[in-house]
C-alpha cells in the first residue's frame, strides 16, 4: 500500500524541529524510518506531516562521561553494535543493536526511534531496562530526564507526549559484565524472547543482579526473582540456572503469543534465554 | 533394525531394471543401493551413529534422518497422459541458416531453470554447432510449436529429447548434402561432432557450417533446400530419477530448535546435460524442501480463518536460514531417452522434507516418538520434550 498523503519537513536543528512540532499538530518525527514508514504504508498511522530529523548531526553519536554513556538518539544500531565504547561499557547493549534485523535496518535504524517506537518485541528496551538507563527527553518546557521504568508504559507507548523529542539515551558504564541472547522471529529477526541481564561481582560473590525479558510481554519484565535468588551469591551455573528457573513466573499473566510462539511456549523458554545471558554476563563480570 | 540397512535390504536391485511395479509403473532404471551407499560415506554414516549414541548418553539431541526416494517424471507417453485430450508429447523446431548459425523453439518455458542453456547444449552436442551459436525462443505462442509446457520436471525428458530428435533429423538431411558435396556414398561417411567426413580420408570432411550454406546454395537436385527439422517428442516411457539424502540435525533442549548440522543429498537424474545448472535445481530445490518441513504453514483459527496475516506469519525460507548442502551423484542413464537424461527439477523438493522430518524424529525416538507433523516448529518440539520431561 502506499502511504496517505502527507506534508514533509526537514529539522536542521532540533530548535527547528521543536518550531515544526509547534506549526503542525499530530505531525510525527522520523528518524531512520524502519519503523515509521511501514505504519504509513498499512495506513496505521496517517500524520497530516511528518517531521524528519534523521540529519540532525547534534542528536548523532556517542561519548562517555561521568561513569555513563551517552548515546544521541540518532544514533544507528549499526554505530552502537560497533562502538569499542558501548561494547567495553554496555556490552549487552551493541550486543542487542548487532542482532536487530539485518545490515539495512541496522543501517537505518536509530536507537531513538527504537525506543521511542516500543514494539514489544523491540531489542533495545529489554537492555535498557537491564541496564537502568535514562532518556534525555526535550520538551516544550525543557529538559527532563526518565528512567526507563517509567519510559516504556506499555504496548507501542511511551513517556514522550507529542511535543517531545527524544535527544540521547544514558546508560551506565558499569564495572560489571553485562550480556543479551534472544531467539531471532525467523522472518522478522525480532525477539519472540530476548533476555538482557547485567551482573556485578566482588569477591567472588554477586553485588549486584538486573534482568529483564521482552518479546514476552508488552513492556520487557524486569525478573525480580531472578535477581533476589542471585544476590550474594557465588555465580557457578548450578546457582545461574536455578535462579533463571523462576524466570517464568516474573512474566505476569499477560503473555504475547502469535501463529509461530504462543505465550505458553515464550513463558517455558524465558528461563532458558535467562539462564543463557546470565552466564554469559557472569564470564564478562570475571 | 538400522533405518539404512532397512533400505537398503529393501530396495528392488540394480539387476531387476527395467522394473514392473505392482502399480503398473515400469521404471526405466535404477541404483538405489548406489545413491544411498554414496550419500552414507559421504557423511560418514558409522561415526555419525557413534556420536549420536554417546549424546543421547548425556542427554543431548542429535537425528540423522534418510530418505531414499524415486521420482516419476516426463509426462508423458500419449497412450496414458493428456490434458482433456491434448497428447503430452513436446516439441522441437530447429533451424539452421545459411550462416550455419541456428534457431530452435520449444513447446516449453523456462521459469529460472536455465532451458536456454540446456537446450543450446544439446543441439550443440547434436549438431556441433557452437551452443553460443543457437539462440534457443521460448514461450510465444505464436511462434513456438505446440507443446505442454514446464512443469512436473518434464522439460528435459520431453522437450529436451524433442531437441535431440529434431537435430538427429537435421543431421540426416546434412549427410545427404555432404554425401553430395563429397561425391561418395552416405554409407561411407562418418560423423565428428561438427563435420562428416570419409571414412579411411578424414581429410575430406565438409563441416556443418559447409553443409549450412550448401542446403542454400547447393543442395542436391531433387532435394529441397534448406535445413530444418521439426519433432513432436511422444517419451516412450517416463524416466524415474531417484536419490538418496541424509540429514544430521542438533536439537536445542531448551527451546525446541532444530538446527540441520549437514545435509548430503546424492541425486541420479541420468545422464547430465548441464552440472551446473543441476546442482542449482537441487539447491532451491533444497531449500524449498526445508520450507515445509521446519517452517511454511498456512494456519486457521476454529472458524476457518487464516490467522496468518502476512510473510512475517507464512516463513519463507531464506539464506539466513539456508544450511549448506552437499550434493554429490551417481549416474544410471534412462534406457529410453534420447541422451539418457531424466528430470531433475523437483526430486529435492520430494527427498528433503522426509530427510529433516525423520532426522527430528530420530533425534526424539528415544523417547518414544514416531511422528511428527511438519512443519516441525521449535514450540511442537518443545512440547514434546515437556510431554516426556526431556525439556531443560
Ligand atoms: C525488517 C525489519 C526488521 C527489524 N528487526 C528488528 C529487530 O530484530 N529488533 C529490533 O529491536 N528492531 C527491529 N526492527 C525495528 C528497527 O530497529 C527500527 O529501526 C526501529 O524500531 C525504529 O528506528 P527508526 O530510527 O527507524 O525510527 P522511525 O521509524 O523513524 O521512527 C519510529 C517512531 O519513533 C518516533 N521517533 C523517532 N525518533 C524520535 C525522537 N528522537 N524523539 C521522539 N520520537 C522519535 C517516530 O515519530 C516514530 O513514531 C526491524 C525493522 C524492520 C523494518
Amino acid at each position: 500500500m502506499f502511504a496517505a498523503n502527507f506534508e514533509y519537513h526537514r529539522a536542521g536543528s532540533v530548535a527547528e524541529a521543536r518550531q515544526l512540532l509547534a506549526a503542525h499538530p499530530g505531525a510525527k518525527l522520523l528518524a531512520g524510518g524502519h519503523s515509521l514508514i511501514p505504519l504509513l504504508k498499512l495506513r496505521l498511522a496517517a500524520p497530516e506531516a511528518v517531521i524528519d530529523i534523521g540529519r540532525i548531526g547534534e542528536l548523532r553519536g556517542i561519548s562517555n562521561g561521568g561513569g555513563a554513556l551517552r548515546i544521541g538518539a540518532l544514533t544507528t544500531h549499526a554505530e552502537i553494535a560497533s562502538s569499542d565504547a558501548v561494547k567495553s561499557g554496555a556490552a549487552a547493549l551493541a550486543e542487542a543493536a548487532g542482532l536487530i534485523g539485518d545490515p539495512a535496518v541496522r543501517n537505518r535504524g536509530t536507537i531513538g526511534g527504537n525506543v521511542a517506537h516500543a514494539d514489544p518485541a523491540s531489542d533495545l528496551p529489554t537492555v535498557l531496562i537491564a541496564l537502568d538507563a535514562t532518556f534525555t527527553v526535550n520538551s516544550p518546557d525543557g529538559e527532563r530526564s526518565v528512567s526507563a521504568a517509567d519510559f516504556f508504559q506499555g504496548m507501542m507507548a511511551t513517556a514522550l507526549g507529542e511535543h517531545d523529542i527524544l535527544t540521547a539515551v544514558n546508560v551506565p558504564a558499569g564495572g560489571g559484565g553485562s550480556a543479551y541472547v534472544k531467539f531471532s522471529h525467523p522472518a522478522s529477526r525480532y525477539a519472540v524472547v530476548g533476555a538482557a541481564a547485567s551482573l556485578t561481582v566482588a569477591g567472588g560473590t554477586c553485588t549486584s543482579a538486573s534482568v529483564a525479558v521482552g518479546g514476552a510481554t508488552a513492556v520487557p519484565a524486569r525478573c525480580a526473582s531472578v535477581e533476589a535468588a542471585l544476590a550474594g551469591q557465588a555465580l557457578s551455573a548450578d546457582v545461574i540456572a536455578a535462579a533463571a528457573a523462576a524466570a517464568g513466573g516474573d512474566l505476569g499473566d499477560d503473555l504475547l503469543g502469535d501463529v509461530f510462539a504462543s505465550g505458553d511456549y515464550r513463558r517455558a523458554v524465558t528461563p532458558v534465554y535467562v539462564q543463557r545471558a546470565l552466564a554469559a554476563a557472569a564470564e564478562r563480570a570475571g | 533394525m538400522d533405518p539404512a540397512d532397512l533400505r537398503l535390504k529393501n530396495f528392488i536391485p540394480a539387476d531387476k531394471f527395467p522394473y514392473k511395479s505392482v502399480l503398473g509403473w515400469e521404471y526405466d532404471s535404477g541404483n538405489y543401493q548406489a545413491a544411498l551407499e554414496k550419500a552414507m560415506d559421504r557423511i560418514g554414516y558409522a561415526e555419525l551413529r557413534k556420536e549420536q549414541a554417546e549424546k543421547r548418553e548425556r542427554g543431548e539431541l542429535m537425528g540423522i534422518g534418510i530418505s531414499s526416494f524415486t521420482e516419476i517424471v516426463g509426462a508423458g507417453p500419449s497412450r496414458h497422459f493428456d490434458i482433456l485430450g491434448l497428447k503430452m508429447f513436446d516439441s522441437c523446431e530447429i533451424r539452421v541458416h545459411p550462416t550455419g548459425k541456428a534457431t530452435a523453439r520449444f513447446g516449453t518455458k523456462s521459469q529460472g531453470q536455465g532451458h536456454e542453456t540446456t537446450y543450446a547444449q544439446i543441439l550443440a552436442e547434436e549438431l556441433g554447432i557452437p551452443a553460443a551459436h543457437i539462440q534457443i525462443e521460448e514461450g510465444d505462442t505464436d511462434t513456438a510449436p505446440y507443446g505442454l509446457g514446464t512443469y512436473a520436471s518434464r522439460s528435459t525428458p520431453t522437450a529436451g529429447a524433442a531437441g535431440a530428435m529434431a537435430a538427429r533429423k537435421v543431421r540426416d538431411k546434412a549427410k545427404k548434402i555432404a554425401a553430395y558435396l563429397l561425391e561418395v556414398s552416405e554409407d561411407d561417411l562418418e560423423w565428428t561432432p561438427g563435420a562428416f567426413s570419409v571414412k579411411g580420408a578424414p581429410q575430406k570432411s565438409k563441416t556443418i557450417q559447409d553443409i549450412a550454406f550448401a542446403a542454400y546454395t547447393n543442395h542436391p537436385p531433387g532435394m529441397e533446400g534448406g535445413l530444418e527439422a521439426v519433432s513432436y517428442y511422444d517419451p516412450p516411457n517416463l524416466t524415474f530419477p531417484f536419490g538418496s539424502y541424509i540429514c544430521v540435525v542438533d536439537i536445542d533442549r531448551g527451546t525446541g530448535k532444530v538446527k540441520i548440522r549437514r545435509f548430503v543429498a546424492v541425486d541420479d537424474c541420468g545422464n547430465i546435460i548441464n552440472p551446473m545448472i543441476v546442482d542449482g535445481q537441487i539447491h532451491g530445490g533444497l531449500t524449498m524442501g526445508m520450507a515445509p518441513a521446519l517452517l511454511e504453514e498456512i494456519s486457521y483459527d476454529e472458524n476457518g480463518n487464516i490467522s496468518g496475516g502476512s510473510f512475517m506469519d507464512y516463513l519463507v525460507p531464506t539464506a539466513m536460514e539456508t544450511p549448506r548442502w552437499e550434493t554429490d551423484k551417481t549416474v544410471t542413464p534412462s534406457p529410453h531417452h534420447p541422451l539418457g537424461a531424466k528430470g531433475v527439477g523437483e526430486s529435492a523438493t520430494v527427498g528433503a522434507p522426509p530427510a529433516i522430518a525423520n532426522a527430528v524424529v530420530d533425534a526424539l525416538a528415544h523417547l518414544g516418538v514416531r511422528h511428527i507433523d511438519i512443519p516441525i516448529t521449535p514450540e511442537k518440539v518443545w512440547k514434546i520434550l515437556r510431554d516426556a520431561g526431556a525439556g531443560l
